[in-house]
C-alpha cells in the first residue's frame, strides 16, 4: 500500500502519462522504422510500390462496384462502343486513302491541302474515339485491348506520320523528287502499322458488344493488375539472393574489408606520430599548429572530399599533374581501380587522423611524469622509451580509437560517392561466379545507396543495408566479448 | 596539455558553428527570390492583349462549349470553366495555388514574373511560386499521401519522362477527366505533335507542354573557322585538325553518359527501350554499331581520362576543342567564355540521322487541386495560360533560352532565327528527336546500359581502341540480360 504522502509525490497518474508518452515516442520513432526497413528487405519495393499514391484506393472502391456498374449501363455502353469502332473503321479507310495519295505523289501533282484535310479528318475522329474510350461513364479504358492498340496507333501517327510530313512537306516552298522518296520511306510503313493497330482496336470494341462478359472480366483483371502494380509483395529471402547470385555485392563486401586492412592502420599511425611529435614540448608554436591540425575535423566533409577529387583530377589537377611532372607516373582516378582506392585511403586518413590524434594526446598526457624521468635516470634511450613505457600506457585508448574508426572504414560511403561513385567499372570476376559488369570499388554501404537511387530497387538496397547493420553488430558482439568477457579491458 | 585539449576542441567546435551559420545564411538568401510576398509585382512586359470575349458564342458551336481567349490563342472551354475564368478576372473569386519547379536561379527569376503577369491578369487567383524545390517529386508524392492539399504543389513542372510514374500512382490529374473533347482538339493544334503526345499516357492528357530540351552539336566558330558540320565526315575534318594531346587540345568535347551517347545508337537504328513494344534494344544490332561507332570513331579525338560533365565542359569553354555536344543548360555557361557559337543537328553519320533524345517540359496539374473545383479550374487555367500565351514564351526564349512548342511561337522563331540563333539550333535540331520513354520501366534500363557504357570506358583506356570495340557486343549482350531479368522481378 503506498501511502498517502507517496501519492501526492508519484501521482500514478501521472505517472501512466508519462510511461506512455515514452512508450509512444519509443514505438513510433525507434521501434516502427526500424521494423519497416527489415520487411522492406523481404518484399519488392520499387519506385512504384513503395509509397502508393491515391490511385491505389481508388482502384480498391472502384473494383467493388465496377461489376455492378457495367451491368446496369450495359445497353449504352455497347452502344458507345459500336459508335468508337464505326469512328476507327472511318480512321482506317482514311488512312488507307492517304497511302495512296503518299505512294503516287510526284513534285508536281502532291496536295499538301490534302494531306492536311485527311490528317483533320483522321485527329477528329481519333479524338472522338479517344473521348469515348477515357470516359468515365464508359470505363473503356479499362479493356488493355482497346487501349493499348490505340495509345500505340495514336503515337505511331503522331511521332512517325504527322511529324515527318510536318517537316518534310509543311515548311518547304518546293517540294523534291528526294522528299518524298523520304517520306514514302518513313510514312507508308509507320501508316500501314497504325493501321494493323486501329484494326486491332477495332475488333477489340466489337467484343464490347458480342461478348459483353468477357468485357467486363477484362476490365476487372486490368483493375487487379493495377491493385497488384501498387501492392507491396512479401518476397522471403529473394533479395538476399540476389545479393549473392552475382559477384558484384561479394566483391564490394572484399573491397570494404580490404579498404578496412588498408585504412585503419594508415589512420592510427599517422594519428599517433603526429600526436606524439607535437605533445614533444620542443615544437615551435606547437599549441597553435596542434589546432591547425585538426582542421580537417572542422571541414565539411562535402567539401573536403570534393577538393581532393579536384585535386586528382586527370591531366588538370594539380596534385595529379605534379605526379605525372615529377615521377612520370600517371595517376588516373576515373580509370584505375587501384588508383581510385589509393586516392580513398589517403582522403580516409586525412579526415579521420584528427580523431586519433586527439585520442593519442589525451592518453599521452595522462602518464605520469615521474614515469618518463625514471626510465631517463635508468638510462633509456627516446624510443626505447616510447616502445617500454609510452606505448603499453596508452594502448587502451588507442585500442578503443581503432575500434571507432574501423567501424567508420567499413560504412566508407561519402568519399567513393564524391570521388568517382565508385568507379571504374569492369569486368567483376570472384572464384565461383560468372563475371559480370560493375563498379570495381563500390564500397558496401553505396551499394545499398546506388540500388536505391540509380536502380529504385528499394527491396535489394533494404537487403543490403540489413547485411551491412549485421556485420556491424557481429564486429561489436565480437569486441565486447574480447574486452569484457575476457577482460582485455582491465589489461 | 590536459587543458589545451579540450579548448582545442571548443575552438574546432565554436569553428563548426560557425560555418554552419554561414551556411544557412547562404542558403536562405539563395532562397529569398522565391518567397511569393515580393512587394513589386509590376511586369515589365505589357500584357498580351485580352480582348475580353463575347458573351454570344458563335451559332454554329455546339451549347456544351465557349470560345475563350486564353493567353493568345482561343481555346473552346466548357461552360463552367468560361464562368469561372471570368470571376477570377474581375476578382470576384479568391483562390490561392502553389506552382513548384526545381529550376537554375536565372531561370526562377523569369518564371517569376510570367507568374506576376498572370496574376495581374487574373487578380482572383493568388499563384504562390517556389522556384527550386529540392527533390521535387519525392516532396510532391509525400504531400499527396499525406493528404496535405494546402502546402504541395497544385501545379509543378519537369520533363515528360515523370508521366508514367506519376499518372501511374494517381498523384496527376488526368485533364481528359475535366475538360471536353473540343478542349482537347483545339489544344492540340495550339502545340508541336511530338510535344503534345508527350504529355498524353494511356490516352489520357495529362500534361500541357511549354519547352522542349535536348542535345545538338554547338561549335566554337572561331575554331571551326565559321563553318557548322552537317555530316560526320565534316566534323571528322575539324575533330582531326585539332586533337593534339601534347598541348591538351581535342577534336570533341562530348559528356559520356547513356543519354548523351543516344544519338548514335539511334542513328544506326538501335534503341535502347521501345515502349510501345515494350521491347529492350539494348543489345540491338543498331545499338551495338553505335557504341562500337563510338569507341573507335569518336573517341580517338576526345579526351577519355574524364568523361564527366565538368571535364568535357572545360575543355570547350577553355577553347581546347571546337565543337561540344550538350544542351541549353549549358549555354548561358558556354557564352560567358565562347564568343561566337553556332548550334546546329548532331551531324548526320553517312546519311543516317542521330537522333537525341528530348525531354518536352510539361505542366501537371496535381491530385491536391482535385478536391476543390475552384483550385483545379484555376490551376487549369494557370497551366493553359503558361502554356498558350506567347508573349511568355517568347520571354522565357529571350531571357532564359527556353526552346517552344507552341505554333504560333515556332513560327515566330522560324521567321526571326537571326535574331535567336541559339534558341533556333536548338528548335531545328530536336525536330527531330525521340522523346524519352514515360514508362516507370526505364529506371530500370539506365542503371546496365550505364555499367557497360563505363565498363567500355575502362577497356579503351586501359587496353585501347580494339579491345574495346571488340568488347562491345558481350557487355551489350550481359546489360540486356539484366534488364530483362529486372523486368521480371
Amino acid at each position: 500500500m503506498t501511502s498517502a504522502r507517496e501519492r501526492l509525490l508519484y501521482p500514478l497518474k501521472i505517472a501512466a502519462l508519462l510511461i506512455l508518452g515514452s512508450l509512444v515516442v519509443y514505438i513510433s520513432f525507434s521501434i516502427f522504422p526500424i521494423a519497416y526497413s527489415i520487411y522492406i528487405a523481404f518484399t519488392d519495393a520499387s519506385a512504384k510500390n513503395i509509397a502508393p499514391g491515391p490511385r491505389l484506393y481508388e482502384l480498391r472502391e472502384a473494383k467493388s462496384r465496377i461489376t455492378e456498374y457495367l451491368e446496369s449501363r450495359k445497353d449504352y455502353i455497347i452502344g458507345e462502343a459500336v459508335k468508337a469502332k464505326t469512328l476507327v473503321d472511318e480512321t482506317i479507310t482514311i488512312l488507307d486513302e492517304l497511302s495512296t495519295t503518299i505512294a503516287s505523289a510526284t513534285p508536281e501533282n502532291i496536295s499538301v491541302a490534302a494531306i492536311n484535310r485527311m490528317r483533320g479528318d483522321v485527329d477528329g475522329r481519333l479524338l472522338e474515339v479517344k473521348s469515348i474510350v477515357v470516359s468515365e461513364s464508359t470505363k473503356l479504358y479499362l479493356d488493355p485491348s482497346i487501349v493499348n492498340p490505340l495509345d500505340r496507333a495514336l503515337r505511331t501517327l503522331d511521332y512517325r506520320v504527322w511529324q515527318p510530313v510536318d517537316q518534310l512537306l509543311l515548311y518547304k516552298i518546293h517540294v523534291t523528287e528526294e522528299d518524298l522518296a523520304r517520306l514514302k520511306e518513313t510514312v507508308l510503313p509507320a501508316v500501314n502499322e497504325a493501321k494493323i493497330l486501329l484494326g486491332e482496336a477495332s475488333q477489340s470494341l466489337e467484343l464490347v458488344g458480342s461478348n459483353y462478359n468477357g468485357f467486363i472480366g477484362r476490365a476487372m483483371g486490368e483493375i487487379d493488375r493495377q491493385i497488384d502494380e501498387l501492392t507491396l509483395h512479401f518476397v522471403g529471402l529473394k533479395n538476399f539472393r540476389r545479393l549473392f547470385d552475382n559477384p558484384r555485392f561479394p566483391y564490394s563486401l572484399f573491397k570494404t574489408l580490404l579498404f578496412v586492412v588498408t585504412s585503419v592502420p594508415l589512420k592510427m599511425i599517422a594519428g599517433v606520430t603526429l600526436a606524439i611529435i607535437y605533445t614533444s614540448p620542443l615544437i615551435l608554436g606547437r599549441r597553435f599548429t596542434r589546432g591547425l591540425l585538426l582542421l580537417p575535423w572542422a571541414i565539411p566533409i562535402l567539401l573536403s572530399v570534393t577538393t581532393w577529387r579536384i585535386l586528382f583530377t586527370p591531366e588538370r589537377g594539380f596534385l595529379s599533374s605534379t605526379i605525372e611532372g615529377l615521377l612520370g607516373y600517371r595517376v588516373d582516378i576515373y580509370v584505375n581501380e587501384w588508383h581510385a582506392f589509393a586516392l580513398y585511403n589517403i582522403v580516409e586518413v586525412w579526415l579521420a587522423y584528427p580523431f586519433v590524434m586527439t585520442v593519442t594526446m589525451a592518453a599521452l598526457a595522462s602518464i605520469p611524469r615521474e614515469y618518463l624521468e625514471a626510465a631517463l635516470v635508468d638510462g633509456a634511450r627516446t624510443f626505447q622509451t616510447l616502445r617500454s613505457v609510452v606505448l603499453p600506457l596508452i594502448l587502451r585508448p588507442l585500442a578503443f580509437a581503432a575500434i571507432l574508426t574501423t567501424g567508420a572504414s567499413l560504412q566508407a560511403f561519402m568519399i567513393p560517392l564524391l570521388i568517382n561513385n565508385g568507379g571504374p567499372a569492369k569486368s567483376i570476376s570472384l572464384p565461383g561466379y560468372t563475371p559480370t559488369t560493375g563498379y570495381s570499388n563500390e564500397m558496401m554501404v553505396l551499394y545499398g545507396y546506388n540500388r536505391a537511387w540509380l536502380d529504385q530497387d528499394y527491396g535489394l538496397s533494404a537487403a543490403t543495408f540489413l547485411v551491412v547493420v549485421s556485420i556491424l553488430l557481429v564486429y561489436a558482439v565480437a569486441w565486447y566479448y574480447l574486452l569484457y568477457r575476457r577482460g582485455w579491458a582491465s589489461v | 596539455m590536459a587543458t589545451s585539449s579540450p579548448r582545442i576542441i571548443i575552438a574546432v567546435a565554436a569553428l563548426l558553428v560557425l560555418i554552419i551559420i554561414a551556411g544557412i545564411l547562404l542558403v536562405t538568401r539563395e532562397g529569398a527570390p522565391t518567397t511569393p510576398t515580393s512587394p513589386t509585382p509590376t511586369p515589365t512586359q505589357t500584357p498580351p492583349i485580352t480582348t475580353p470575349p463575347t458573351q454570344t458564342p458563335p451559332v454554329t458551336q455546339p451549347e456544351t462549349v465557349r470560345e475563350l481567349v486564353i493567353g493568345t490563342s482561343k481555346i473552346r472551354v466548357p461552360p463552367d470553366f468560361y464562368e469561372f475564368v471570368s470571376k477570377v478576372k474581375r476578382g470576384d473569386v479568391r483562390v490561392t495555388i502553389n506552382f513548384w519547379t526545381a529550376m537554375m536561379p536565372f531561370e526562377v527569376k523569369v518564371i517569376d514574373r510570367a507568374v506576376k503577369q498572370f496574376e495581374s491578369e487574373y487578380p482572383g487567383v493568388k499563384v504562390q511560386y517556389t522556384g527550386t524545390v529540392a527533390n521535387m517529386k519525392e516532396a510532391i508524392k509525400a504531400g499527396i499521401i499525406a493528404g496535405d492539399v494546402e502546402n504541395t504543389a497544385h501545379v509543378f513542372t519537369w520533363a515528360h519522362d515523370w508521366t508514367g510514374e506519376m499518372a501511374d500512382g494517381g498523384f496527376i490529374v488526368s485533364l481528359s477527366k475535366y475538360l471536353p473533347r473540343e478542349t482537347i482538339e483545339d489544344l492540340r493544334k495550339e502545340y508541336a505533335a511530338l510535344a503534345f503526345s508527350s504529355g498524353v499516357y494511356k490516352l489520357g492528357l495529362y500534361g500541357l507542354p511549354w519547352a522542349i530540351e535536348g542535345i545538338a552539336l554547338v561549335c566554337n566558330l572561331d575554331m571551326t573557322g565559321g563553318a557548322l558540320p552537317g555530316k560526320f565526315s565534316q566534323l571528322e575534318e575539324i575533330m582531326k585538325r585539332w586533337y593534339n594531346p601534347e598541348r591538351k587540345t581535342y577534336g570533341l568535347a562530348w559528356q559520356i553518359d547513356p543519354y548523351h551517347v543516344y544519338p548514335l545508337i539511334t542513328a544506326f537504328g538501335g534503341f535502347y527501350y521501345d515502349e510501345d513494344r515494350d521491347a529492350v534494344g539494348v543489345n540491338s544490332a543498331g545499338a551495338v554499331e553505335g557504341f562500337k561507332f563510338l569507341l573507335s570513331k569518336v573517341f580517338p579525338y576526345m579526351f577519355t581520362g574524364d568523361l564527366g560533365h565538368e571535364a568535357q565542359l572545360s575543355i570547350f569553354e577553355e577553347g581546347r576543342a571546337p565543337c561540344i555536344i550538350t544542351g541549353p543548360w549549358n549555354i548561358p555557361r558556354i557564352k560567358e567564355k565562347v564568343a561566337r557559337i553556332a548550334i546546329g543537328p548532331i551531324p548526320e553519320i553517312d546519311g543516317m540521322k542521330p537522333k537525341p533524345f528530348s525531354g518536352i517540359k510539361l505542366l501537371w496539374i496535381t491530385k491536391a487541386a482535385e478536391a476543390d473545383r475552384n483550385r483545379l479550374y484555376a490551376s487549369i487555367l494557370f497551366a493553359l495560360w503558361f502554356t498558350l500565351n506567347d508573349d511568355v514564351i517568347r520571354m522565357l526564349m529571350e531571357e532564359a533560352g527556353f526552346i517552344p512548342v507552341k505554333v504560333s511561337s515556332l513560327d515566330f522563331l522560324r521567321a526571326n532565327r537571326d535574331k535567336y540563333p541559339i534558341v533556333a539550333g536548338f528548335s531545328m535540331a530536336l525536330a527531330d528527336s525521340t522523346p524519352m520513354p514515360k514508362s516507370v520501366k526505364m529506371a530500370k534500363v539506365w542503371g546496365p546500359v550505364a555499367e557497360a557504357l563505363a565498363s567500355m570506358i575502362t577497356i579503351y583506356n586501359e587496353r585501347g581502341r580494339e579491345e574495346a570495340v571488340a568488347s562491345v557486343s558481350k557487355l551489350l549482350d550481359e546489360a540486356q540480360r539484366k534488364i530483362l531479368e529486372a523486368f521480371k522481378g
